[in-house]
């Protein structure tokens, strides 16, 4: 009996550190600042997090629509920031399914990650969850679009992250 | 970095260019006095004052909203204006007009030159934050249409010869029009050249810096108003030493006119006399 209640008490003292640990993990994974935006924090440097983005993208058959690079754009009227890029992606696949269907939708396209440099030296990868977006057009396919659109974006920010 | 090895590059070798031409002629030699304007003369020139009016304008039609942008004006209106520049420049020197080869490369040249040191000035302003960009690597990015992704080296070269073209065609535009004339000259064109930029798309609406630059204070206006001073102080010397001839331009249209008209009347007064002696 007495053993039981050791092994009941280490399990649940394992079970607390085990989830201690997983939420400080994904805390420092992704944080949700407002409802619909996450940032997830890199384990790599800034032009290592865009890389590997851009590599992810591609991975995933997504093609990259066009790079802002707002630190490179800046210098030219002389402000000096730190990293910072927004890279927008899409599949045509997916364009060509819902545009057709409903033309308003160009308005949510394409999905977009903005890579940044955060005061203390960290790159961020920020996105905004675009499922509400979506699912306020009314369709039941486009609602799900969106979805997929914020998975995509969460495995790609997470394939961007990692070490 | 906000001063780049292009903008480094492009000011040494101008500054080079105008140490070369004020130290190879010390002193400036007296003009040549105006010789009579011929029509090959005036057609050729004024060709070439269309090539260079076309240089600093795509900027200003590029900026006004409604207009093409530059990636088109460039193609389509800069490169043939450069043809064309470059077709009255060799046909003026094949029919030895020297007094228009004179006056096209020494506005080139002085133009481009005295540019560098417009640009001393521009640049130490940008750094020290009167100016609101830096706009040859601007101009760079508006002719490749890479606005997102920002300048790149190239871009900043393609944006340099750009900018440095401009103050050429001032220049030429200057040599063209008026000839040989003191260095004040050059100075007053360099202030007409400033109050022209200061209330023009480019500075007005693309820089947001509103008429003479006061939207933002006052740096804007004294830091471009005493880099177009140098501007036209440096190329006025230099037009002093190298262009050959005095004569401005509608001076000697005016003659050329009015040498043809007073022609046209003496050959049909001689006209009726002779045909009043035949009868």
């Amino acid at each position: 009996m007495r053993i039981m209640s050791y092994i009941a008490v280490g399990a649940l003292v394992g079970a607390i550190v085990v989830g201690t640990v997983s939420i400080a993990a994904r805390a420092a994974r992704a944080q949700t600042s407002d409802g619909n935006r996450v940032d997830v924090v890199s384990s790599k440097r800034f032009d290592a997090t865009v890389k590997a983005l851009t590599t992810a993208l591609k991975r995933e058959g997504m093609m990259v629509v066009a790079t802002i690079d707002h630190q490179n754009m800046l210098s030219m009227v002389g402000a000096s920031i730190k990293g910072s890029k927004t890279i927008e992606f899409g599949k045509p696949d997916m364009g060509k399914m819902l545009l057709p269907m409903a033309p308003e939708v160009g308005l949510e396209m394409p999905g977009k990650i903005y890579v940044w440099e955060r005061g203390d030296g960290k790159t961020i990868v920020s996105y905004r969850k675009v499922a509400p977006l979506y699912a306020s057009y009314g369709d039941k396919k486009i609602a799900q679009a969106g979805m997929m659109m914020d998975m995509m974006t969460s495995k790609l920010a997470e394939a961007a992250a990692k070490r | 970095m906000l001063i780049t090895v292009v903008d480094v590059t492009f000011v040494l070798a101008g500054l080079t260019f105008v140490t070369i031409g004020l130290v190879r002629r010390k002193s400036a030699p007296e003009p040549e006095p105006a010789l009579p304007l011929t029509w090959a003369e005036l057609s050729l020139g004024g060709a070439a004052l269309v090539a260079a009016g076309i240089g600093p304008n795509i900027l200003v039609v590029a900026l006004t909203p409604g207009m093409p942008e530059m990636p088109a004006l460039g193609k389509y209106a800069l490169l043939p204006s450069l043809a064309l520049l470059g077709l009255a420049w060799v046909a003026a020197a094949i029919a030895g007009l020297r007094r228009l080869t004179n006056r096209i490369w020494v506005g080139i040249y002085a133009g481009a030159a005295a540019t560098a040191v417009l640009d001393v000035v521009r640049l130490t302003g940008f750094s020290l934050g009167f100016m609101p960009g830096n706009m040859p690597r601007m101009f760079g990015v508006l002719l490749f249409d890479q606005m997102a992704v920002g300048p790149s080296t190239i871009s900043d070269i393609i944006g340099y010869l750009y900018h440095y073209w401009v103050g050429a065609c001032f220049g030429l535009t200057y040599t063209l029009m008026v000839g040989w004339t003191r260095w004040w000259g050059a100075l007053i064109w360099g202030v007409l050249i400033e109050l022209g930029m200061m209330v023009t798309p480019p500075m007005v609406i693309a820089m947001d810096t509103g008429y003479f630059g006061l939207k933002q204070g006052p740096g804007i206006l004294i830091v471009s108003l005493t880099a177009h001073v140098a501007y036209g102080v440096i190329m006025g010397l230099l037009i002093q030493r190298y262009v050959r001839s005095r004569g401005h331009l509608p001076g000697l249209v005016w003659q050329l006119l009015w040498g043809s008209a007073r022609h046209s009347v003496l050959s049909s007064r001689s006209g009726k006399v002779n045909t009043q002696s035949e009868i």
